[in-house]
C-alpha cells in the first residue's frame, strides 16, 4: 500500500513540477501577449483593456496561482484568440485523441507480444530472424514517414481509406469516422510496437531457456502452448515500457494528427502554439501532461497484479 | 558474422551521409535554392538525377544539403545532451545524497515530461529554428543519460575497487577519472548513439511539423511536408527524404548497437 502511495505522491510532485515548468517557459516569451494578440497598430488603451481583462497586468506569480487554482476548480480559463472556454475546446477534440491512442496502444501491445514471442520461438528461423528485423526497421522510420507511406500505399494507390480528414459529424457517422481512424491508428501503432517488440521478445527468449519451458515441451506441449503460460511475465514489462513510453505515444499522436488532417487535440495544440494561444496551450499542456501520470499510474498499479513479485 | 556486419553496415551508412553533410559546404550538383518555374516536377533524369519539385529545385542537391541540417543538428543535440547528461549524473553519484536527490527528481521529471510538448513549449519561447530543436533535443535526450549515467556511477561507485582506492587516500576527483569515467565509456558511446538517432528523428520530425529548421533552409523533414500534397501525381519527391531519414537513422543505431556488442564483452556469448 505504501508503494502506491510513493508513487501517488511522486505523480503529484511531477504534476505540479511541470505547471511551473510550463507557466515559466511559456511566460518568458519575447514580446508582450497582448500585442500578439491585437498586433502592433491597436491603441494603448485596447491593449490595457485586454491586459486588464485576461489578468495580464498582475504579477506572475498571482497569475500563475490563479491560474493553478482555477486548474483544480475544473476552470481552464478561455482562449486569449477566439475566447472559447478552454474546457469546451479540449473535450471537442477528445473524440478523435482518446479512441486514436487507447486503440493503437491496445494494438500495439497485442501486435508485440505476439511478434516478441514468435521471433523467440522462431529465433534461428527465418521469420524469426524476419521479424526482429521489421522491428529494428520499424525503430529506424519516423511515425511521419511510416503515415505518408501508409497514405501513399492505401489512400493513393488503392483508394481503400480516406488519406486524411474527419467526418464533421464525428461519431454520428459511424462508419465514416470508423474508416478515417484505421490509418492513424496503424500509424501510430507501428511505431509504439516497433520499441515494444524488443522486450517482449527478450523476456520471451529468458522463457524459453528457463526449466518451466522445458518441462512443458518434454511433457510434450507445442512452443505456441508452453509460450502461452508466460502470458504474464511477457506482458509485465511490455506494459512497464508502455507506461514510460506514454509520452512518445503522445508526440506521436500530435503527429500523427497533424500527417492525417484529424480534428484532435495534438493538431489543435500545434496550432494554438503557432498563433501563440498562450492562456490555451498552457492550460491543455497541463491536462495532457496530467493525463500521462495518471495513466502511468494506472499502468503501474495493473503491473502490481500481473507480477506480485513487484510489489515485494 | 551478424554483429560485425550491423558495425560495418551503420559505420558505412554513417560515413556516407557525414561525407555528404560535409560536401555540400563546398559543392552541391546545383544551388539547392534555385528556382526554374520551366522545369517542374521533372522526372529522374541525367540532370537531375531525383529530379525536380514544384519549383524546379534540384531534389538531390536539396538531399545533399539537408544532411548537413539533420546531422549537425543530430550532432550538436547528442553533443549537448552527453556533455551536459554524463555530468550530472556523475556528479549526482558522487555528490552528497541532497544533491543526488535533487539531480535525479530534476532528470526524472524531464524524461517524465512529453518532449515534443517540451520542443512546442520552447519554439513557443524562442520561435520555430534549427537552435530551438537543437536544444529541446538536448534536453529531452540529456535527461535520460542524466538518469542513466547517475545509475551506472553509483554502481561502480559501490565496487571493491573504489573502496580499495578510497582506503589508498585516491581523492573523488581522481576516482572519478580513473574508474568510473573509463568505466562509463562504453555505456556513453551506445547512449550517444541513441541520441543522435533520436535527434535525427525529433529534428526532422519538428521540421515537418513546421517548428523546426526554417525556410530556406533546405531539411529532408520540411521537405516531406511540403511534397506531400503532391503523393498522388509525384510520389517519388516524398519518397527521396522519407529514404535518407530512415537510412540515416538505421545506421546510427546498427552502429549503436555494433559499437554496444563489441564494448561490452558480456554479451558477446548471448543468443
Amino acid at each position: 500500500m505504501s508503494g502506491v502511495a510513493r508513487r501517488l505522491g511522486s505523480a503529484l510532485a511531477g504534476v505540479f513540477a511541470s505547471t511551473v515548468f510550463v507557466f515559466a517557459v511559456l511566460r518568458v516569451l519575447p514580446g508582450d501577449i497582448a500585442t500578439a494578440r491585437l498586433g502592433t497598430d491597436a491603441t494603448p488603451e485596447a491593449l490595457s483593456a485586454l491586459r486588464e481583462q485576461y489578468g495580464l497586468n498582475r504579477s506572475l506569480f498571482v497569475q500563475y496561482i490563479d491560474w493553478l487554482g482555477d486548474a483544480l476548480r475544473g476552470d481552464l480559463g478561455s482562449s486569449l484568440m477566439t475566447g472559447d472556454s478552454v474546457r469546451s475546446e479540449i473535450f471537442s477534440r477528445l473524440d478523435v485523441t482518446v479512441p486514436l491512442v487507447a486503440l493503437s496502444s491496445l494494438l500495439a501491445v497485442l501486435v508485440a507480444m505476439r511478434v516478441g514471442q514468435h521471433s523467440a520461438i522462431r529465433r534461428r528461423k527465418i521469420s524469426g530472424l524476419l521479424a526482429s528485423a521489421l522491428a529494428q526497421v520499424g525503430l529506424a522510420v519516423p511515425t511521419f514517414v511510416v503515415g505518408v507511406g501508409l497514405i501513399f500505399v492505401f489512400a493513393v494507390q488503392t483508394r481503400l481509406l480516406p488519406a486524411g480528414g474527419f467526418p464533421t459529424d464525428g461519431w454520428g457517422r459511424f462508419f465514416d469516422a470508423t474508416r478515417s481512424m484505421v490509418l492513424p491508428v496503424l500509424t501510430l501503432s507501428l511505431a509504439q510496437s516497433a520499441i515494444l517488440v524488443r522486450f517482449a521478445r527478450s523476456q520471451s527468449l529468458d522463457f524459453v531457456a528457463s526449466d518451466a519451458y522445458r518441462t512443458a515441451r518434454a511433457a510434450g506441449r507445442t512452443a505456441d502452448q508452453a509460450l502461452s503460460t508466460a502470458t504474464r511475465l511477457v506482458l509485465s514489462p511490455v506494459l512497464t515500457v508502455t507506461a514510460l513510453q506514454l509520452s512518445t505515444l503522445l508526440t506521436g499522436a500530435v503527429v500523427v494528427e497533424t500527417v492525417f488532417a484529424l480534428p484532435g487535440l495534438g493538431s489543435m495544440t500545434v496550432r494554438d502554439i503557432a498563433n501563440r494561444d498562450v492562456t490555451k496551450v498552457q492550460s491543455t499542456l497541463l491536462v495532457l501532461v496530467a493525463t500521462v501520470f495518471v495513466i502511468r499510474l494506472v499502468i503501474e498499479s495493473v503491473n502490481d497484479r500481473l507480477d506480485p513479485r513487484r510489489s515485494a | 558474422m551478424m554483429r560485425h556486419r550491423s558495425l560495418t553496415v551503420g559505420a558505412a551508412i554513417c560515413a556516407t551521409m557525414f561525407v555528404l553533410a560535409a560536401s555540400s559546404n563546398v559543392w552541391t550538383p546545383y544551388d539547392p535554392l534555385t528556382i526554374d518555374a520551366t522545369a517542374t516536377f521533372a522526372g529522374p533524369s541525367v540532370q537531375h538525377p531525383f529530379g525536380t519539385d514544384q519549383l524546379g529545385r534540384d531534389v538531390l542537391s536539396n538531399i545533399w544539403q539537408g544532411a548537413r541540417t539533420s546531422l549537425v543538428a543530430a550532432a550538436l543535440a547528442a553533443l549537448l545532451a552527453m556533455l551536459f547528461g554524463a555530468s550530472a549524473g556523475i556528479v549526482a553519484a558522487t555528490s552528497r545524497r541532497w544533491v543526488d536527490d535533487i539531480i535525479v527528481t530534476v532528470g526524472t521529471v524531464f524524461v517524465a515530461f512529453p518532449a515534443l510538448l517540451l520542443g512546442l513549449l520552447v519554439v513557443a519561447a524562442r520561435g520555430p529554428s534549427t537552435t530551438s530543436s537543437v536544444l529541446t533535443i538536448a534536453i529531452a535526450t540529456g535527461a535520460s543519460v542524466v538518469v542513466v549515467t547517475r545509475s551506472d556511477a553509483a554502481d561502480i561507485m559501490r565496487a571493491n575497487y573504489v573502496t580499495a582506492a578510497r582506503y589508498c587516500g585516491a581523492s573523488t576527483w581522481s576516482i572519478v577519472k580513473r574508474h568510473v569515467a573509463r568505466n562509463l565509456l562504453s555505456s556513453l558511446v551506445v547512449q550517444a548513439t541513441g541520441a543522435a538517432s533520436i535527434a535525427v528523428v525529433a529534428e526532422s520530425t519538428l521540421s515537418y511539423l513546421g517548428l523546426g529548421a526554417v525556410p530556406p533552409t533546405p531539411s529532408w523533414g520540411r521537405m516531406l511536408a511540403s511534397t506531400q500534397q503532391y503523393l498522388l501525381v509525384h510520389p517519388l519527391l516524398t519518397l527521396w527524404p522519407a529514404l535518407f531519414i530512415s537510412v540515416t537513422v538505421l545506421g546510427i543505431s546498427l552502429l549503436g548497437d555494433g559499437l554496444r556488442e563489441r564494448l561490452d564483452p558480456s554479451l558477446r556469448t548471448q543468443l
